[in-house]
């Protein structure tokens, strides 16, 4: 997505997502699984447009769950977590990033393809003069 | 100079040495509040080989007489003979040797030989040697003797030290392991002109991370100019490299290294001689672009962590100095770095992106991953998510693919789409793909 190249800035059009978890017993659930890492395989990802990319994915969402209320889609790419980045992460840091114990909402910052798209064609009329 | 942390060690002795690789268990040191902590994933793969002297040397030689077999009892034949490795060489001539031409006849000299010295002869008052070996199912006996008693007592000496030898060696002496010199490289001239964005930075302020974006763009510009002229730093060629064996499996790699120490068992790895190879580790390392307290026990690194140690010479010096500054706490650095964009940074040098171009249109099917065949895939059909990664982290890891699962934005192209499903739902096979759920 938008050009990942590791250690260059990044520029990317983002949705913010706020998600309340879900208690469920001993456990603040989300409702959603991630995948991707730097410690990962970047080359498995099915999301990421480039293979390079090590960022951390969205790979599905629970039915009903609270990501899903929270408009939260398979294939974003989460750039940031209640304001710590995500894009240089283990996939287990970044697990742990988002269960936290003792936050109740994880407020996140998402790229998707579609967004940038939706931009790149909203800005379409001007760039066609 | 620079100050070296060792992040790990693994000891091998006799036991360990072999033809063939082999993995071995890294021991880590430090944990994650260490500054210098790195996820290395808990193994290492080498060749440890050894050539005891026994093997390479000659450990005896000399003019033997040996008694021809089934000939006339008193009849010898004069050898010129050479104990090395597993074998005494008779060569009709000591000039042979150096001639490299070939012995007369080669008798083996291996554990399972047996060598005594028999009577005295009565004729030349010298006690033979008799070396037996068993060929197939048959014993085999040369008798072996020499013009005077101190020289067959020295071959005895020598037979008996061979035997020790091989004895202390154990499996290095079953037969010579390939050791190859490295081919003479010229080293990496390290220019310390450029330097790296790190090498000169310097901070008065530890903690603030603005001034180390100031400091970073002004580094950038000067790059961007001296790269237009032609050079690209060292430290641009880490952006270019195309990592694809970072999965977390322990898969004997070949590094480049391995299979070459000669005989000094228990020494670390020499570092490699370019800088050339560890991506994302110089990024890690950093203090301030990670977040923190977390506890994860290690994370997978890449097969080729070997590359794990650069020269310190090298470019990298943030690795190797050990900060007394805090690490800072709230914004990563690659959050601040992303506020540089406004000033237009491009970075120098070529970035090679050896991974596909993304793709321009809207609703872009999935990209063929070119390192997995369709047809691999198309053997996993059934999606067994009982499978628990090689991955160590403590609690559940896996994906799981409920029937209903909703296809997201992506794939909103109604024909492909049961067909993206599918693939899709492949591609997130947990083997291959570690998968978290939160």
């Amino acid at each position: 997505m938008s050009n990942f190249i590791p250690g260059q800035p990044l520029v990317a059009v983002v949705q913010r997502i706020e998600i309340k978890k879900l208690r469920q017993g001993d456990n603040l659930i989300l409702g959603f699984s991630i995948g991707g890492g730097i410690d990962q395989d970047p080359g498995q990802n099915p999301f990421s447009d480039d293979k390079a990319d090590k960022g951390i994915y969205v790979t599905r969402i629970t039915p009903g769950g609270p990501a899903e209320t929270a408009d939260l889609r398979m294939g974003d790419k989460i750039m940031q977590v209640n304001g710590y980045d995500m894009t240089m992460m283990t996939h287990d840091q970044a697990r742990k990033r988002l269960t936290k114990k003792n936050e109740d909402v994880v407020r996140l910052l998402v790229t998707r393809k579609s967004l940038e798209e939706a931009v790149k064609n909203s800005m379409g009329g001007h760039q066609r003069q | 100079g620079p100050k070296y942390h060792l992040l790990a060690h693994t000891t091998m002795s006799l036991s360990h040495i072999q033809d063939s690789f082999r993995t071995h268990d890294l021991t880590i040191s430090g944990n994650e509040e260490c500054s210098y902590w790195l996820p290395l994933y808990g193994s290492m793969c080498c060749r440890f080989a050894a050539q005891p002297h026994c093997m390479t040397r000659q450990m005896m030689s000399g003019c033997l007489k040996v008694k021809q077999l089934g000939g006339e009892p008193q009849s010898w034949t004069k050898v010129y003979g050479v104990l090395k490795g597993t074998s005494l060489f008779c060569y009709h001539r000591q000039e042979d040797v150096e001639a490299n031409v070939e012995p007369a006849f080669t008798i083996a000299i291996n554990k399972e030989t047996r060598i005594r010295a028999s009577e005295k002869d009565p004729q030349s008052k010298v006690q033979n040697i008799c070396i037996s070996n068993q060929y197939g199912g048959e014993e085999v006996t040369h008798t072996l003797t020499s013009d005077s008693r101190e020289d067959t007592h020295r071959w005895m000496e020598a037979f008996w030290q061979h035997f020790y030898d091989m004895s202390q060696w154990k499996q290095c002496c079953d037969d010579l392991m390939k050791i190859e010199l490295p081919s003479p490289r010229k080293p990496t001239p390290v220019t310390p002109k450029q330097g790296s964005l790190y090498h000169e930075m310097v901070i008065e302020s530890s903690d603030d991370l603005s001034t180390v974006s100031d400091i970073l763009a002004r580094r950038m510009q000067e790059l961007e100019l001296r790269s237009q002229l032609g050079t690209s730093p060292n430290w641009m060629s880490l952006f270019e490299e195309n990592n694809p064996k970072s999965a977390g499996r322990p898969r004997p790699c070949t590094s480049r290294f391995s299979g070459h120490s000669p005989c000094t068992p228990h020494r670390p790895p020499r570092s490699p001689a370019s800088p050339h190879r560890c991506p994302q580790l110089s990024l890690l390392s950093s203090d301030a672009s990670l977040t923190s307290d977390s506890d994860s026990h290690c994370s997978t690194s890449p097969c080729s962590h070997r590359h794990a140690w650069p020269e310190p010479s090298s470019n990298f010096p943030l690795l190797s100095s050990s900060p007394s500054r805090m690490r800072p706490r709230t914004f990563s650095l690659d959050a601040k770095l992303s506020t540089l964009r406004g000033r237009g940074f491009r970075g120098g040098g070529t970035f090679q992106c050896s991974c596909q171009p993304p793709t321009s249109s809207l609703l872009a099917p999935l990209p063929v991953s070119s390192r997995s065949p369709r047809s691999q895939r198309s053997t996993q059909t059934t999606l067994s998510c009982s499978s628990s990664t090689s991955s160590n982290s403590s609690s559940n890891s896996e994906g799981r693919h409920s029937p209903e699962c909703s296809e997201g934005a992506p794939f909103s192209r109604p024909s492909p789409a049961r067909r993206s499903l599918r693939n899709l739902r492949a591609r997130l096979d947990p083997r291959n793909w570690l998968q978290s759920q939160v």
